[in-house]
């Protein structure tokens, strides 16, 4: 049974939005009376689907866009435009409104639009139901020395790492964060050989060392092997250079006050920070991150008693 | 991907305003640091008393970025000038300290309070 939520300040306009949804059709229509209102509706009710004026008293269109987006991703929003709400319509689009319908269409439109994005939000839906019982990934990646690369990895594996929901967001951005500094290391130091210790000198030597060795041999034939293992207790990623290595024990310590203002040491630091285990093979280079999922504080009570 | 602009610049008086744009991360480092030295070159230095960089775009970054707001602070630190950064994320304000440049920074909560530190208010 598919249920509308249908947000507007004007008595008249909730009536006439609701009886059209509502001819041959057997959706079940709720009304709210401002974006407030309909936040409150949505907590006890849970509509498919919300379809709101924009400018509202309390709360207007816009930010109920903007609260839904945070609260309920899943329900998606369709606006009611009239003339001379244009530029916020654009802003609640850009904000995550799914669609729009201008008023003086409603009565040819409404149903039509409503139709096509409950059966793009059911999709999408089941999607996230089947993510959230995921139980275990494994990716492998071979890349070459392409620096836009890097942030892509680091991004799939912050999506899984949601869909697992392994951790908090601070805790994803972190991971994210050791994880692209382990891949930075592995481009820079690893498979072009570039040493910090020009970056200190010439920063802008340093970087285009780093492209003439991208494209010249040896160095544009070398990979970064990734493999990202995850599961709901564990995140692991483990990654590869094709370089010399390098001996960890001889980077700065970046918390030592003298080495503050040298740009070597910083990325291993948050790497050892943000995880809970970093460990280099022999040959320095292989960095495998560790970090494992935190224990509620319930979980922790139970165990202990 | 296409290329985005590293930050945006502004004047309150004699203080410069970076806002940080967008996820400024690994892949404009290279780009960020040209903008940086850029940025190093062109402004009057003499007209300014404080720096201001501003992280409410960016919910986190490495080292790289780091390393280019040392630049700024490198250059205007020497004439007695100051440097505040504000809007940072939890996670941001985690960078900050491990790497210990909530040390020399001051870390403000907005960017208004930024720009009093700034201006040594």
């Amino acid at each position: 049974m598919t249920t509308v939520l249908v947000v507007d300040d004007a008595a008249t306009d909730r009536q006439l939005a609701g009886g059209l949804l509502k001819a041959d059709t057997d959706w079940t229509v709720l009304y709210a009376v401002d974006g407030k209102d309909a936040l409150r509706e949505i907590e006890l009710h849970v509509p498919d689907i919300v379809l709101t004026d924009l400018q509202m008293p309390e709360m207007n269109g816009l930010e109920l866009v903007a609260a839904m987006k945070k609260g309920y991703p899943l329900i998606p929003v369709v606006l009611m435009t009239a003339k001379g709400s244009e530029e916020i319509a654009v802003q609640a689009l850009q904000a995550g409104a799914a669609s729009y319908v201008p008023k003086r269409s409603l009565a040819d439109e409404v149903q039509e639009i409503i139709r096509r994005i409950l059966s793009a939000s059911r999709e999408e839906r089941s999607y996230a139901r089947l993510m959230h019982r995921l139980s275990r990934h494994e990716s492998s990646f071979v890349l070459e020395n392409d620096l836009a690369l890097i942030p892509s990895v680091v991004h799939y594996v912050q999506q899984l790492i949601t869909q697992l929901r392994f951790c908090d967001e601070p805790e994803r951005l972190r991971i994210g964060v050791a994880l692209e500094e382990a891949l930075l290391n592995a481009y820079y130091h690893g498979n072009l050989e570039v040493s910090s210790a020009l970056r200190e000198t010439d920063h802008m030597a340093y970087y285009e060392l780093a492209r003439q060795r991208a494209a010249e041999e040896p160095y544009c034939n070398r990979r970064i092997y990734v493999e990202a293992r995850l599961s709901p207790t564990e995140a692991l990623c483990i990654v590869r250079d094709s370089g010399p290595g390098f001996d960890p024990s001889e980077v700065p310590d970046a918390t030592d006050p003298a080495n503050l203002e040298r740009p070597c040491g910083r990325g291993l630091l948050l790497m050892r920070t943000f995880m809970d285990e970093v460990r280099f093979n022999d040959m320095g280079n292989e960095v495998t991150l560790v970090k494992r999922r935190q224990k509620e504080a319930h979980e922790s009570d139970s165990e202990a008693n | 991907m296409g290329s985005e602009k590293p930050f945006t610049l502004s004047r309150d008086d004699r203080t410069l305003i970076l806002a940080l744009e967008g996820k400024v991360g690994s892949l404009n480092a290279a780009d960020l640091l040209s903008e940086v030295d850029v940025l190093l070159d062109e402004v009057n230095w003499d007209g300014i008393d404080g720096v201001v960089v501003d992280f409410a775009d960016v919910d986190y970054f490495g080292s790289e970025v780091l390393e280019a707001i040392l630049r700024v602070w490198n250059r205007v630190h020497p004439a007695g000038g100051r440097l505040a950064v504000c809007n940072l994320s939890d996670v941001g304000r985690d960078i900050l300290s491990l790497s210990r440049f909530d040390t020399l920074w001051q870390v403000a909560d907005s960017r208004e309070a930024a720009v009093q530190i700034a201006k040594g208010a």
